[in-house]
Formats: C-alpha cells, sequence, structure tokens
C-alpha cells in the first residue's frame, strides 16, 4: 500500500463522490435530515419567543431567553430518560445520572445545539448507510475497478476510497454545523458566541467519531457484495436492525439488550456525556469498531474475484 | 523498455479455475515469448477472458501458477506501470469527464498531473476520439468507448499488453489502425501482446504465436507458422473454372490424395505427403494447363485449423 495512491485515490473518490445520482441524493438526505432536525428544535422557541414579545412587550432577545427556559425545563425529563442507559425500570443512581447529564446538556451548555446533536446521532448513522453503501459494490458489479487494479495495489483502493467518504462526510458534517451555529447564534441571540462556536465544534468532531465505524462497517458490507442495491439493504437493515433487536429483545431478556454495543448504538451517546472518562471509552469504542469493520473489509476486498 | 529475463514474458502451468461447477480452465498451460504478439483464440465460452482475469489479478485461479515478467501474478501489485489490460466487460464511470478519468489513471501509475493530461491527450488523438476529452463517456458510441480502453491499454510503458477483444465493435478503418498500433509497439519497444479475438484472419495477420482454448483446455498452443503448416492442404484460386477432365488430370498428380472446390474458380488439394515437391508439381501442372495460379496458401489457415480442433458446431 502506498500513501500517494491512498491520497490520490481517496481526493478523486471525494471530489466525484457527489456527482453521481447516488452522491446528489447522498448530499441533499444529509442536508434535509440535518436541517429538518435544526428546524424541529428552533421552530418552538421561535414561536414561543414571539408569543412572549408579543404579550409582555419584552425585546426580542429576552423574549427568546425567556421561551427557550421554559422549553428546556419542559425537555429536561424527556432528555433524562433518553440517557438512562437501562433496558429495565432505572434505579434511582440511574436516574440521577441520568438527571444530571440532562443538566450537563441543557444548562451547561448551549441547550440548543445540544438537542440537535443527540436527535442527530439517533438518525445519523441511517444517513450514513445511504452515503457509504456504494463505497465498492456498485463498481465491482460495473468491474470499473478492473482498470485501477493493474495500477495500484487492492490496500490502496479500499482505503483511498473510505478515506474519501470520509473526507465527504467531515465536509457535510462542517456544513451542516457551520449552518446550524450561524442561524442559531445571528437569528436567536441567545448564546455567547465562544460557548456556541466551541459546543458546535465539539457535536460536529463527535458526529465525525460516531460516523467512523458506520462508513466502516458500510465499506466492509460493501466489499463483500456487487450489487448496490443488496449493499444498500443489508447495511440499512444492519444499522437500522441492530437497535431494533436490541431494544425488542432486551424487554424479553435482558441480555439481549447489550446486542446495541455490537455497533456504536450502546455507547454513541457517552460521548455528550459530563465525564471526560465516559467519552474517551465511547469514542476509543467507536475507533475500536472502526478499526475492526476496516480490517474485515479490508480482508474480504483484497481476496475476492473483482 | 523490455525485461533482462530469460523467462518467457507469461508463463501458464496448469492453471484451473472453476465457478460453481463450471470449470472455465482446466489445468492450462503455455509459454508467451518475449515480445511477440500473442493470439488467444476459443469460441465462446472457451475460457480466454477467465485467462485474461487471471493474468490480470481481477481473479484467483483455484490452482496452478501463472507468472508475468517473471513476477507470480499473486503479488500482481510488483507488476504495477509493466502490464496494462483493456479488459473487455468493464466500464468507465459515467459522471466524469474521459480526460480526467484517464488522467487519474495515469496518475496512480506516477504521472504529475500536467504529464498525465498531456500523455492522455496524445492517447486519445492516437485512437481518434481527442475531440471528446472534456466530455463524459455518454458521448461515445460503443466503438469509441472501445478505442478510449485502448487508449488507457497504450498509456505509459507497459512492457505487456492483454488485449480481450480489442477490435470487437470497430470499423475496419478503426480495427487496422488498431492492428498498425500493436505491430508499431512490438516493433519500436519490443513490448510483448496478448490479444484475443473472434476474427481469426486479423489473429493470423497480426499475431507470431497462437494458443487455442476449448472448454478451458488448451488445444494447440505455439507459433503460428508451426500450426498452419500442420495441415497437407494447397489451396488456390484461378482465372477460370476447371474442366472435368482437368480436375481428374491435376488429381492424378504424383502426391495428391484429392482435389476439392471451396468456391468458383477456388480448389483445394488435399495432400498425401509433406513437403514442397507435391506443391510444386501441382503448380507446374497448373501452368502446364495455362492457368496462373493465385492467392496461393499452403498448409491449413488458422480457422481451418481451428474449426478442425474445436469443431464446426456453433456454441
Amino acid at each position: 500500500m502506498k500513501a500517494r495512491h491512498v491520497q490520490l485515490i481517496a481526493s478523486y473518490s471525494a471530489r466525484y463522490s457527489v456527482r453521481g445520482g447516488i452522491g446528489l441524493v447522498f448530499l441533499l438526505l444529509s442536508l434535509t435530515f440535518g436541517l429538518l432536525v435544526a428546524h424541529t428544535m428552533l421552530q418552538p422557541v421561535e414561536i414561543a419567543a414571539a408569543q412572549f414579545a408579543k404579550g409582555r412587550n419584552a425585546d426580542p432577545a429576552r423574549a427568546t431567553q425567556r421561551a427557550l427556559e421554559a422549553i428546556t425545563e419542559q425537555a429536561k425529563p424527556v432528555v433524562a430518560w433518553m440517557l438512562t442507559p437501562s433496558t429495565r425500570e432505572p434505579d434511582a443512581e440511574a436516574k440521577r445520572a441520568g438527571d444530571a447529564w440532562s443538566d450537563f446538556l441543557l444548562d451547561d451548555r448551549p441547550a440548543l445545539l445540544s438537542a440537535i446533536f443527540l436527535i442527530l446521532l439517533f438518525g445519523w448513522p441511517l444517513v450514513v448507510a445511504f452515503g457509504a453503501f456504494d463505497l465498492y459494490a456498485g463498481d465491482i458489479g460495473s468491474r470499473q475497478l478492473r482498470y485501477q487494479l493493474l495500477r495500484v495495489d487492492r490496500g490502496s483502493i479500499y482505503f483511498g476510497r473510505l478515506l474519501g467518504m470520509v473526507v465527504t462526510f467531515v465536509l457535510v458534517l462542517l456544513l451542516l454545523g457551520v449552518t446550524v451555529t450561524a442561524y442559531i447564534g445571528l437569528k436567536l441571540s441567545v448564546y455567547e458566541w465562544p460557548a456556541l462556536l466551541g459546543w458546535s465544534a465539539y457535536g460536529t468532531l463527535a458526529l465525525v467519531v460516531v460516523s467512523l465505524p458506520y462508513v466502516a462497517l458500510c465499506a466492509w458490507l460493501s466489499a463483500g457484495f456487487a450489487s448496490s442495491f443488496a449493499s444498500l439493504t443489508i447495511a440499512s437493515l444492519v444499522i437500522g436492525g441492530v437497535p431494533l433487536f436490541a431494544a425488542l429483545g432486551g424487554r424479553q431478556f435482558e441480555v439481549l439488550g447489550y446486542a446495541s454495543y455490537l455497533l456504536p448504538w450502546g455507547f454513541q451517546l457517552r460521548l455528550f456525556h459530563p465525564e471526560a472518562g465516559q467519552v474517551a471509552l465511547a469514542a476509543g469504542g467507536c475507533l475500536l469498531q472502526a478499526a475492526l469493520f476496516a480490517w474485515l473489509g479490508h480482508r474480504k476486498f483484497t481476496r475476492r474475484d473483482l | 523498455m523490455t525485461a533482462v529475463t530469460t523467462e518467457p514474458a507469461i508463463r501458464i502451468r496448469d492453471l484451473s479455475k472453476s465457478f460453481d461447477r463450471t470449470k472455465a480452465l482446466d489445468a492450462v498451460g503455455f509459454d508467451v515469448p518475449v515480445g511477440s504478439i500473442f493470439g488467444l483464440l476459443g469460441p465462446n465460452g472457451a475460457g480466454k477472458t477467465t485467462l485474461f482475469s487471471i493474468a490480470a489479478g481481477f481473479l484467483r485461479a483455484d490452482s496452478g501458477s501463472l507468472r508475468v515478467l517473471g513476477v507470480d501474478i499473486a503479488r500482481v501489485a510488483d507488476l504495477q506501470g509493466r502490464m496494462t489490460i483493456l479488459p473487455q466487460d468493464a466500464s468507465f464511470q459515467r459522471n466524469v469527464p474521459i480526460l480526467e478519468q484517464l488522467a487519474f489513471l495515469r496518475q496512480l501509475d506516477g504521472s504529475d498531473r500536467a504529464t498525465a493530461e498531456r500523455e492522455v491527450t496524445e492517447a486519445l488523438e492516437l485512437v481518434g476520439i481527442a475531440e471528446y476529452r472534456k466530455r463524459g463517456i455518454h458521448a461515445l458510441s460503443h466503438g469509441m468507448l472501445k478505442r478510449m480502453g485502448i487508449a488507457q491499454a497504450f498509456l505509459g510503458q507497459p512492457e505487456v499488453i492483454l488485449l480481450d477483444e480489442p477490435t470487437s465493435g470497430l470499423d475496419p478503418q478503426n480495427a487496422r489502425q488498431i492492428r498498425d498500433l500493436v505491430r508499431d509497439l512490438q516493433r519500436s519497444r519490443q513490448v510483448t501482446t496478448l490479444i484475443s479475438s473472434h476474427n481469426l484472419a486479423e489473429i493470423q495477420e497480426l499475431c507470431d504465436h497462437v494458443a487455442i482454448l476449448d472448454r478451458g483446455l488448451v488445444k494447440a498452443a505455439g507459433p503460428v507458422a508451426e500450426i498452419t503448416r500442420q495441415g497437407r492442404m494447397l489451396e488456390v484460386e484461378l482465372p477460370r473454372e476447371l474442366t472435368a477432365a482437368e480436375q481428374a488430370r491435376l488429381g492424378e498428380v504424383p502426391g495428391v490424395a484429392a482435389v476439392e472446390v471451396r468456391a468458383p474458380r477456388r480448389y483445394r488439394w488435399s495432400l498425401a505427403a509433406d513437403g514442397d515437391e507435391v506443391v510444386i508439381a501441382v503448380l507446374r501442372a497448373l501452368l502446364d494447363l495455362g492457368l496462373a495460379p493465385r492467392n496461393v496458401s499452403a498448409g491449413n489457415s488458422l480457422e481451418e485449423y481451428f474449426l478442425a480442433v474445436t469443431g464446426d458446431a456453433p456454441r
């Protein structure tokens, strides 16, 4: 494997990945999903702020602040429930931990951004499946890779495309983060810019870290099929099916609930935990799974008929 | 640049490959000499494309060995830049300009961007589609796509080129141009070319060595001259048709087993023995009849030999 080849393939792949039909669909899907989530969070605040301002003749910034506080108070129990990690009836200790976590996200950090990131985390893995399912499968089927195979080793093709896809995801997430942050900062004016920018950068980085194992999983699956459709179907079923299986199975047998740890679903929320140790563990888990899936994909890609 | 090696350019030994229960290649073995233009012949489904695909590292053989320029094909990455291929059924990207696609491939070979673009433009000019270089492949016809594939196979300084059906779908002018290019590369740079084609006349004209594959087995392999000499035949075109008496007289020439009408004014003598003496005797008998022989061919044509070893029945 040569670094020059990996870099060339990554940049070519990133440059042209959104020019095809699938790339455009992914770009639109990810931006639509991200902005829809942001809109869902921001709209109630804007409506409530308008009502505050109308009824009390308050200035807009003050009205938005009041509306946000009111909505945050209402949202806290829901967020605390979301963050309580148990498939059984949570005990008092778990509830306290969940409350502390939600206080951190909604009081200590810009609450709107925290809410947007939390909801994005629940849907983003499925968006990843739509972006990365065709890393290799379509080109294996149409035998496009054959023009490259005598020019580079298979490892360079595999990791070059994987890297190009990660770069594409980083760019899309950056675009999303900048858009949402700019809107909150300019339109609502309720947070200090340093706090907003810092948390936005952290959240975007967390989403990038969460994306890595899912992209690597898609790479592994995509390397195993010669059909884009088969790859998309399997990737979606695996990414969506694991948490569903864990949630439903966990109700019957507690041990089945741990199936969510097969993918980052089981621990990805902890990237937004107040304790650095938990964040490090979650990030380590994501990177470890990314490495494992990438290795399995590489093994498949370098041994199969192309 | 020719590799300094005592080995043939391609050495194949006991190569086998199956797809499910179908044996595509069955203990295939032959050598492709350095600097030769080697034709690979076979009916549909004979295993030609499978063999090309294994030689290029696209497919893994079940058993046996294949070495290119002394390198085991399991380490195909070591042949980067030394071997190129025109795959039969590979496609190009739809949404990327032609120049971009080919320049990218050339960059992978090691060229910088500017050099890659210049080389690609030259290669596209060579195959006559340079004016389309900034457009996508949707602008190209089937024949132009084939020429684009050939242009990418000619990029760089390969020592071995694998061309799988390079002239299928091309008009006669373009097919001729491709044959000339292959010949020029052999003469100027001693490039070894392995070429598959259904056009037997083309292979006979272009290649100095051939192998005939049928149902995954090698039926024959060696220099074209040797293979075509194996038939004891003499075929001649005459200025007029022979009378029955003339035909009978020519059949009595010592060493002639039979005379057969192949087409109007075209006759074939089956010879009972090898050697130029019988051929000379037949030609002399024709001249005695006042007939000047035209388009004389001694031995089998490649097509006849091919049909003899693979059978006449369509697959």
